[in-house]
């Protein structure tokens, strides 16, 4: 499709960007803060309406973005978490007042990155769109300029995603060599068609593997999670922990299955491999975490993990439904626990373990959600977490041998989900079981309670009443577009 | 270039091809030294000007291949990213020699060394294997001199990639706002810093 | 045309030479090659001195009149050959290297900062065929080419190891890079409305009108100038040089030949601007209104451009860091986004 019929697709993504401009221009004009805030949790609600779930696919602006159910699925979800993102900032107290109107802006600048990525099906869109939201994300992480921490986390992870990125771009650059073409579908039928060796290509796979295995925190790409999470403003960690790490997921999902089916068997072993190491790894170094930004950070590297065994398994349905449920109910439980980590930290200035013992008895619904969150994210039976775990688990089983890894995977589940429960209920018990050293008042702003109260209300929903989401994931990833 | 010299038209394509053969060597023997050099040397300056002599060499590459604009515009940006870089370095480093002439550690030295044999290896057997014989463009180099350089490089930008030329813009207001923001000096609207 | 005679004379004896030699005719056709690469670099490295030596007279001499004194006038008719002697004098003395400098960088600055003195000339319109090289990208390989200077500026400032050097260094790239955008976007309407980045068909366009007959040429005329005369480090805008703040800027340590290329690549720079500007401008070799074409034009054109800077430099005081550089990106650079926007307007209007 051409410029001027694209446009009636990219709608949702030119609200945002507006939006985006007019909070930057408003900014100027309104002292009230909190009200940008609410407008541009208006702005990315207001994109939704434009966005068809239910659309049959279109390449549009000559083959450079997709728009498909799978894209749209992920703009839904961009959506959800920046909206929650920018509600939970409004009564986080470490940022600066008299930057927040940009701090807004910025996130909404982020949601359009997203979009971008969701969709993108050309390579240079996918490094563009990339570059956007990382370029975003350093800005944020390193928001808090009077904080040291905060500005060591982003040098960490500019440098991190800076060399990152060129990998990828270095890959990137011999495939455009080899093939001629930028975009996923010429690439495509070029190895459809040709003998290319597979030995080369593994070369550049892992070249533009380094740079997603970035944005979703796989393993030799990691060290940069616990520094930067930690020293992050925490509702930036909270979206680094959820939102890029999604949309890296679409991304990697998008370019593995799309450009290099032809060599599906190299890395969907590849993958394999390093599924269970980051699981392994994310799971055993939680546990001596004694920060709750870490230790959640390490969780999310062990997550990360689950969610890569879907990918590595690939083609099948399960596989993708299984992704997109994961990542809907990890939204879900892991932005809980970052509410309490947020609303903790307001009062107690800390997100030091010890400091959060007998929270039950000063604060007790906050504790009963907290360990609600962390029951879910250890995957206890009737919580939403544990249908995530039970959707990977399955396709991991379901696909049998055509990945040489899935049943390794399936235990490699298994075992971490052990590992993961201990660290969690040690978070529990401290809440439960140790007394607390003062009874200070835990303040709890209306802002932070609301989104508590959505997480906690869906997360208990989608317990019990998952088949609506479940149908409707499934006819997502159903449309997925190949070629 | 013509040159009204050599009567002879053979002579005179023979000596054209030997005076780009010249330029070509001298170009790819500044490219490689520079490149080196960047990599080598432990003294950021140097790094940066190895860099920049690399940067124009590949610059004169494409003035050789018949691409100007893109030679035009290589220099243009990198003459001016390079003495950003220079003023970064003098200004965020201590250029004091001793610490400058710290030993690389020998683990990354190995490991380095080991990646870029392998892709050294994978550059010659693309080119060994035949690989480049990939698909042709749909721009040749007769369409675009039938049409002229700026004139291509002007159609394919805001037709085909009109949509990455945007969102290349956003990604700069985007960067715009990001450097305002964090290169402010005052914390507070009249506050006391 | 003595001189490309000599050239041609040049060539033909090494081709002659060689084959009499008993080469074979693939290493006379190699050597003949090198020697003309080596006459057209000396061709033009001869051509920017004699250039450079007699503006170096011609500054002097302007600023004498300027200064109610004489100037030069004791070597030569008119003093007209004291720059010789200058260059005779530069030449013998002993090259000082100082010990802290930092050998290699220090080394190549001065030979660096004359290479893109050399290749602008390579785009000279002198009269219609006549321009060594029309190049599709005349306009921006020259803008391309003089952007490397600041590099070998920076180099000098940097290698020198002495504070007032390296601050001199500094300002260089902080005002050199602020005001190569302004100078560019200057002449961005031109490229516009000529619909060509070449010499030659910029001037072919200005064949009746030059492009400072209407108001949007005289804006871009006047920021070409004055950004122009930033990016040459010329006087109101010589602070990285300024005398009674830096001793000499980035070359207070260089001296005899190093100094003289110095020297030498900004008075070429100055020929480079001057050109831009009467080839963009002032409709380089036209006469305006059809009244006749020639090189002569060209030439007085540029030397009036020239002349024009000379004259800033015994008018106008220096300016300080802080308002050269809100001077250019608050003053300059939105006016000049309005005049694009302007000729952008017009131009879609007309059409």
């Amino acid at each position: 499709m051409n410029v001027i019929q694209s446009f009636p697709y990219i709608y949702p993504e030119l609200i945002l960007v507006a939006g985006g401009l007019l909070l930057v221009l408003l900014d100027l004009f309104i002292s009230n803060k909190r009200l940008l805030g609410y407008g541009a949790i208006a702005v990315l609600l207001l994109s939704l309406l434009p966005m068809n779930p239910y659309t049959h696919g279109a390449e549009i602006f000559n083959g450079m973005l997709i728009i498909d159910r799978f894209s749209c699925f992920f703009k839904i979800f961009t959506v959800l978490v920046m909206s929650l993102i920018i509600l939970i900032s409004q009564d986080y107290k470490s940022l600066m007042e008299k930057y927040r109107g940009e701090y807004y802006s910025l996130l909404v600048f982020l949601a359009f990155g997203m979009m971008l990525m969701a969709s993108a099906a050309n390579l240079l869109m996918l490094q563009l769109s990339i570059e956007l939201v990382s370029l975003t994300s350093y800005l944020l992480v390193a928001f808090n300029k009077k904080d040291a921490r905060s500005s060591e986390a982003a040098l960490k992870y500019y440098l991190v995603g800076v060399i990152a990125s060129s990998i990828m771009l270095y890959g990137m650059t011999y495939l455009y060599g080899l093939t001629g073409s930028l975009s996923f579908h010429d690439i495509f039928s070029y190895f459809r068609d040709g003998t290319a060796d597979s030995v080369v290509i593994l070369v550049f796979m892992l070249m533009i593997m380094a740079g997603l295995g970035f944005k979703i925190a796989m393993v030799p790409f990691h060290w940069w999670v616990p520094d930067a999470y930690e020293g992050a403003p925490t509702p930036i960690t909270a979206f680094l922990s959820v939102g890029s790490k999604a949309v890296g997921f679409a991304v990697l999902y998008r370019t593995f299955m799309m450009v290099f089916p032809a060599f599906y068997s190299d890395w969907s072993s590849l993958l394999g491999v390093l599924a269970i190491v980051t699981m392994t790894l994310g799971n055993i170094v939680a546990v001596s975490q004694h920060n709750l930004k870490r230790l959640l950070a390490y969780s999310s590297i062990a997550h990360a993990g689950y969610i890569l065994v879907g990918v590595a398994i690939g083609y099948t349905n399960w596989a993708q439904e299984a992704i997109l449920t994961y990542l809907l109910t990890y939204y879900l439980m892991n932005l809980g626990a970052f509410i309490i980590l947020i609303i903790v930290s307001n009062t107690l200035n800390s997100d030091e373990l010890e400091d959060y013992s007998g929270l039950a008895q000063r604060a007790p619904g906050l504790a009963a959600c907290f360990a609600l969150f962390l029951l879910s994210l250890t995957g206890v039976p009737p919580l939403a977490g544990f249908f995530g775990k039970y959707y990977i688990f399955a396709a991991a089983i379901e696909a049998g041998n055509s990945n040489p890894f899935s049943y390794w995977m399936a235990v490699a589940i298994a075992i971490n989900s052990v590992i993961a429960a201990y660290y969690y209920f040690r978070v529990i018990r401290q809440m439960y079981l140790v007394e607390p050293e003062d009874m200070g008042v835990i303040r709890q702003p209306l802002t932070l309670k609301l989104a508590l109260g959505l997480m906690v209300f869906f997360t208990v929903t989608l317990s019990l009443y998952l088949s609506p989401v479940a149908e409707f994931i499934r006819q997502t990833s159903s449309m997925l577009t190949w070629y | 270039m013509n040159f009204p010299f050599i009567p002879d038209e053979e002579d005179r394509i023979m000596i054209e091809g030997y005076m780009e053969q010249i330029a070509f060597l001298i170009l790819a023997l500044f490219a490689v030294v520079g490149g080196l050099i960047t990599v080598t040397h432990r003294h950021p300056i140097y790094c940066a000007l190895g860099l920049i002599l690399c940067f124009l060499s590949i610059s004169g590459f494409y003035a050789m291949l018949g691409a100007p604009f893109l030679a035009a515009v290589q220099v243009i940006i990198y003459a001016g990213s390079i003495m950003t870089l220079f003023v970064f370095v003098i200004m965020l480093m201590d250029l004091t020699r001793e610490d400058l002439k710290m030993p690389p550690s020998k683990f990354s030295t190995v490991v380095a060394s080991f990646l870029g044999f392998v892709l050294l290896l994978e550059m010659l057997m693309i080119i060994g294997g035949g690989f480049l014989t990939g698909k042709m463009g749909s721009w040749t180099p007769e369409k675009v001199d039938s049409v002229g350089h700026t004139r291509v490089l002007a159609q394919v930008l805001f037709t085909e990639y009109l949509y990455p030329f945007e969102i290349i813009s956003f990604v700069l207001v985007v960067a715009l706002v990001g450097a305002i923001l964090l290169g402010k000096k005052k914390l507070h609207l009249g506050g006391k810093e | 045309m003595s001189l490309l005679e000599l050239t041609d004379k040049l060539i033909q004896w090494v081709s002659e030479m060689a084959r009499t030699q008993g080469y074979s005719p693939e290493w006379a056709g190699f050597f003949t090659a090198i020697a003309i690469m080596l006459a057209v670099g000396g061709f033009v490295l001869g051509f920017i001195s004699v250039v450079a030596m007699l503006l170096i007279w011609m500054e002097r001499k302007v600023s004498g009149h300027m200064q109610s004194r004489i100037g030069p006038n004791r070597v030569g008719p008119f003093g007209l050959f004291q720059s010789i002697a200058d260059a005779v004098k530069l030449l013998l003395k002993e090259d000082i290297a100082p010990k802290m400098v930092d050998k290699p960088v220090w080394w190549l600055a001065p030979i660096i900062i004359v290479v893109p003195a050399v290749l602008s000339f390579l785009c000279f319109p002198f009269h219609k065929g006549w321009i060594p090289l029309d190049l599709n990208l005349g306009l921006l390989f020259i803008m391309a080419i003089g952007s490397v200077s600041v590099i070998a500026i920076f180099m000098a400032g940097y290698g020198s190891n002495n504070k007032y050097s390296l601050i001199g260094g500094m300002r260089t790239v902080a005002q050199i890079i602020s005001y190569e955008v302004p100078a560019i976007l200057a002449i961005v309407p031109v490229v516009m409305l000529a619909g060509s980045l070449s010499f030659g068909q910029i001037i072919e366009a200005q064949s009746f009108r030059w492009n400072l007959f209407s108001l949007w040429g005289i804006v871009s005329f006047i920021i070409y100038v004055i950004s122009g005369t930033a990016e040459i480090n010329r006087t109101p805008f010589d602070i990285p040089e300024a005398e009674s703040e830096l001793v000499a800027g980035y070359h207070t340590e260089y001296s005899g030949m190093k100094f003289a290329l110095f020297f030498v690549a900004e008075y070429t720079n100055m020929v480079i601007v001057s050109m831009i500007a009467s080839a963009v401008f002032l409709g380089g070799y036209y006469l305006p209104f059809g009244l006749g074409a020639s090189p002569v034009w060209m030439l007085l054109k540029v030397f009036a451009m020239i002349f024009l800077l000379m004259w800033f430099r015994w008018t106008f005081p220096r300016l300080r860091v802080d308002q050269m550089m809100i001077f250019g990106w608050k003053v300059l650079l939105p006016i000049s986004f309005a005049n694009i926007a302007w000729v952008g307007i017009w131009m879609a209007l007309k059409l």
